[in-house]
């Protein structure tokens, strides 16, 4: 009887909050593409459309650009801060709070004085004009340059994630090894090279892919600096289609074309991981950054 | 939740009238801070009639998705909706004929263009709610004589490049920026590539090199921002950009308005704004011919102006900053014209949009950008009342 | 002292100076912005130090209409998200720790809900809310759920590594001592993770607060912080925006600052 009540209780524990996922998620995410379907009766006509766009396959490009250029920039900073936080810990709470400072702020407000500082008449062309400069079109449509703006910008908000999860990874290196590579004459270059990168590879691996997807997804960061139009990624093409012009089939699709992309990406990373051999369980921890 | 659930149970348990009242439900696409002050008239019109009114606040696009769903379902709940003025031609046959008797209202309270937009086949299904039109803004400190014809225009974007923009984003904003100029040249959007359209196109393409290089991102409020700002200096908007530039101290100091540029064929501005209609689901047609009838006195008309800042009326009854502030919008009053309404137009205007952007931004030839959308855009079953009184 | 380590006390000397200008500088600008009046921040070229101060916005934000709305709504919306996912995090966090299968099929589902795009599920939810009469409402019911389920992944992870910690024999003492299976949750497990669900709480509500995207989708016009600060921003309204900004960040930075060392724990994964 008792029995009965605990597995009652721990049916009902678990699949409460997934009945509620799937509520929010899952049949948003299936009645998406059953309309995506639809085009005046079932049909594939919204992704032809989508297919033959060439402003989705720029938008397509510009997605795989920012997420690259983004991953790398943010993760060189992001294993520098952690190295230098592990380094001077405890030391300096000024650099540990201004290391964390941007991404504390919300999303929004730092886009928003992102966009105050890159603006033509901004303050980064301010005080390039302060020092005798001309100043650039930051977030000029369609230039390399906005692109540019949105890898940076993106970098500067979400590398304290990253400095966070290496951060996390470095305290779980011993210090015996570093004291053994010392006394081998390894110099600081060789001791990162050697130990410490090697060691942080499950860590590395977490923030990568939490990252990865994350940067795949950008949205309001493009929005905001550039509008839907002028560094056009995946997500703010779907909105552009769906919000200015009411074609909501059509966003649909597209939309769920960027699901997939992310699926598949995601499912092809999580399984080279299998195979080489780590733990699918030490992964879990990118869930709650 | 439960809570809240008994609460509501009690609440409609007691307030339930045992005699039915009047009530008229509304969906109008008001922002939280207008629909105070439109609640105000609401309460008048309230006292005057006995018909109890709820006002829902919805955004444009939204309230169109809700008129088809309650047409296709054959009921509905509201007896009144605000419809954007470019979706007119879609909402047609959702809506319901009204009662000659509503133009027996003071035609001089809109212009004849826009009573002329809401008919189609001579009867009348949309009422003009809020209406306005666009002029060009400019910084009359750095433009002391702004442009009065294309020739000044190109002159000036010669003169000065990047202070001239248009607001380019993939948006209806676009095409209230382009088709005057197509109107202008004596073509139309209905006619990708007419003589006229064309030439309207070539010129704005020689213009292009020379606008702003956010043009392509830019709507209402960016290029108003980047106006304030004095990143530009000549740009085209509707009358809020006034009312921004004044509270911002810009304006009449820095920023005046003035006519649109006169091109080779005349003069024209676009009409935009909001426009009532009674859904054919409509629970209580008759009590929203009433409140369209109360709407349509001068009396309210002019609340409209002063309590929410609407332009209906413009220009009566202004004080002399107001008169200074919109004397570009004024003299084109009597300039204004219509999108085309059909069924299809935003599928239209979107196919338009894709080729500006091409035309202006990437350099495609007009013809070229145009010529895969003529054969469609002409077929289409436009509705004549728009046109412009020759 | 080698030439190496020379380079090396430098290079981080260098570093942390431009960590502190890059973490600093935004908030600088922000709270200038915010204090300064609109003109001061549209001149050009711009100005770096405040000539003259006021408070108007913040006042505004506090005080007066649509910004105070907004900022209810979206307190609310927060609220109800950071119950909603701190109760079924907790339920989920506990099912996970005590059974493998639980573990496994949670992961999975968790994992899942962190690679949606937004966009995929705000669109297709607009459509779902509106036929439920939840969509734009001026409480935000239909964003609040959905914002419950986005921190629901943080939240469960946070609780489960809690109740890990917690040794099972305890449980099946209490079991042989005829205590039910709620009771022993309730009375035995929850009171040693309270601190655990106090972050699970904290951090879904700020979650929520900062959310942008779906808030953005479904809530047009009756419109929580976020959205709003967007619409202000792009539409010119610098103090606004600002002033919007500062009130909606610096609660959050008190919070975040004075939990530092729990979230850090939280956000590096190891509660």
């Amino acid at each position: 009887m008792k029995n009965r009540r605990g597995r009652l209780l721990n049916l009902c524990f678990l699949w409460l909050p997934l009945a509620y996922l799937a509520a929010q998620f899952a049949f948003p995410l299936a009645s998406g593409l059953v309309m995506s379907l639809n085009a005046g009766g079932p049909s594939f006509a919204n992704y032809s459309f989508v297919l033959h766009d060439r402003l989705f396959w720029h938008a397509c490009s510009n997605n795989l650009i920012v997420a690259g250029l983004s991953l790398c920039l943010e993760f060189s900073l992001g294993l520098l801060f952690a190295l230098l936080l592990h380094a001077t810990r405890g030391r300096s709470l000024l650099v540990e709070i201004s290391v964390l400072l941007p991404f504390l702020i919300p999303e929004i407000v730092f886009l928003s004085i992102a966009r105050y500082i890159l603006l033509p008449r901004g303050y980064l062309n301010g005080a390039l004009l302060s020092v005798g400069l001309d100043g650039l079109g930051w977030l000029n449509p369609g230039s390399w340059l906005a692109l540019l703006s949105v890898i940076v910008v993106d970098a500067w908000h979400v590398t304290p994630v990253v400095t966070l999860l290496l951060l996390g990874g470095l305290q779980t290196i011993p210090s015996e090894l570093y004291e053994a590579a010392y006394l081998d004459g390894a110099g600081p270059v060789a001791r990162l090279r050697y130990v410490t990168v090697p060691l942080l590879r499950p860590a590395l691996f977490a923030a990568l892919l939490l990252r990865g997807v994350d940067a795949l997804r950008i949205f309001s960061t493009v929005l905001v600096l550039t509008g839907a139009e002028g560094a056009p990624v995946l997500s703010t093409y779907a909105y552009q289609l769906w919000s200015d012009a009411l074609e909501p089939q059509i966003a649909m699709a597209a939309s769920v074309m960027l699901a997939l992309f992310i699926a598949a990406l995601a499912a092809v990373v999580l399984g080279l991981r299998r195979r080489s051999g780590g733990r699918a369980e030490t992964s879990w921890e990118y869930l709650t950054a | 939740m439960c809570v809240a659930l008994a609460f509501g149970l009690i609440a409609g348990g007691c307030g339930a009238p045992h005699v039915p009242r009047r009530s008229l439900t509304v969906a109008m696409a008001l922002l939280p801070g207008e629909a105070i002050r439109y609640r105000k008239i609401l309460a008048d019109f309230e006292s005057v009639s006995g018909t109890e009114v709820q006002l829902v606040t919805e955004t444009y696009g939204d309230i169109l998705h809700l008129l088809e769903a309650e047409s296709r379902a054959g009921r509905g709940r509201f007896d009144l909706v605000e419809l954007d003025i470019a979706t007119l031609g879609q909402a047609r046959n959702d809506v319901r004929e009204l009662a000659p008797s509503i133009l027996a209202a003071d035609r001089k309270l809109f212009p004849e263009t826009a009573w002329r937009v809401g008919m189609m086949a001579n009867q009348l299904y949309f009422v003009p709610h809020r209406i306005m039109w666009q002029a060009m803004i400019y910084n009359r400190l750095k433009v002391p004589k702004p442009p009065t014809n294309w020739e000044e225009l190109a002159n000036f974007v010669h003169a000065h490049p990047g202070k001239l923009a248009i607001k380019g984003a993939l948006y209806e904003g676009t095409l209230c920026d382009v088709a005057p100029f197509i109107w202008e040249a004596g073509g139309a959007m209905e006619q990708p590539t007419s003589t006229d359209t064309l030439t309207a196109l070539d010129f704005l393409a020689g213009l292009a090199p020379g606008l702003n290089p956010r043009s392509a991102v830019f709507r209402e409020m960016s290029v108003l921002e980047a106006q304030a700002r004095g990143e530009v200096w000549i740009h085209f908007n509707w009358p809020f950009a006034m009312t921004y530039l004044r509270d911002k101290g810009l304006a009449p100091s820095v920023n005046l308005s003035a006519p649109i540029p006169l091109g080779p064929k005349g003069r024209a501005t676009v009409l935009g704004g909001g426009y009532l209609a009674i859904p054919r689901s409509a629970p209580n047609p008759d009590d929203a011919q009433l409140f369209l009838r109360f709407l349509l006195t001068s009396d309210v008309q002019q609340r409209l102006v002063t309590d929410l800042g609407w332009q209906n009326t413009l220009p009566t009854r202004w004080n002399q900053q107001a008169t200074l502030l919109y004397a570009g919008f004024s003299q084109m009053r009597a300039y204004l014209r219509a999108r085309p309404e059909v069924q299809d137009y935003q599928v239209l205007s979107n196919r338009w949009q894709r080729a500006l952007a091409a035309i202006l931004f990437e350099g495609t030839p007009a013809v070229v950008a145009l010529k895969p959308l003529t054969a469609w855009a002409e077929s289409l079953p436009y509705e004549e009342s728009a046109r412009p009184a020759s | 002292m080698t030439i190496e380590n020379r380079l090396l006390v430098f290079c981080r000397k260098a570093l942390s100076a431009f960590v502190v200008t890059a973490g600093v500088i935004p908030l600088y600008l922000l709270t200038k912005q915010a204090l300064t009046p609109e003109l001061q921040s549209f001149a050009w070229p711009p100005v770096w130090f405040p000539k003259s101060l006021t408070l108007t916005y913040v006042k505004d934000v506090i005080a007066s209409g649509e910004l105070r709305t907004s900022l209810i709504l979206s307190a609310r919306v927060a609220i109800t998200a950071a119950l909603a996912a701190t109760v079924l995090g907790t339920m989920l966090g506990y099912a996970m720790a005590r059974h493998t299968r639980a573990r496994a099929l949670g992961l999975s589902a968790l994992t899942a809900t962190r690679l949606l795009p937004m966009i995929a599920a705000a669109m297709p939810l607009a459509t779902i809310l509106i036929t439920l009469g939840l969509y734009d409402t001026p409480g935000g019911v239909g964003l609040a759920l959905v914002h419950g389920a986005l921190a629901l992944p943080a939240a469960a992870i946070l609780l489960f590594s809690a109740f890990v910690k917690i040794p099972i024999e305890l449980e099946q003492a209490a079991y042989l001592d005829g205590a039910s299976p709620l009771s022993i949750f309730l009375r035995l497990n929850l009171p040693q993770v309270r601190g655990a669900v106090a972050g699970a709480f904290v951090l879904s509500f700020l979650v929520s607060w900062d959310e942008f995207g779906f808030a953005l989708l479904l809530q047009p016009t009756n419109r929580t912080l976020p959205p709003l600060i967007y619409y202000y921003t792009v539409f010119g309204d610098t103090g606004a925006a600002s002033a919007l900004a500062l009130v909606s960040a610096v609660p959050v930075l008190i919070a975040l600052v004075a939990l530092r060392p729990v979230l850090l724990r939280g956000l590096s994964g190891r509660g």
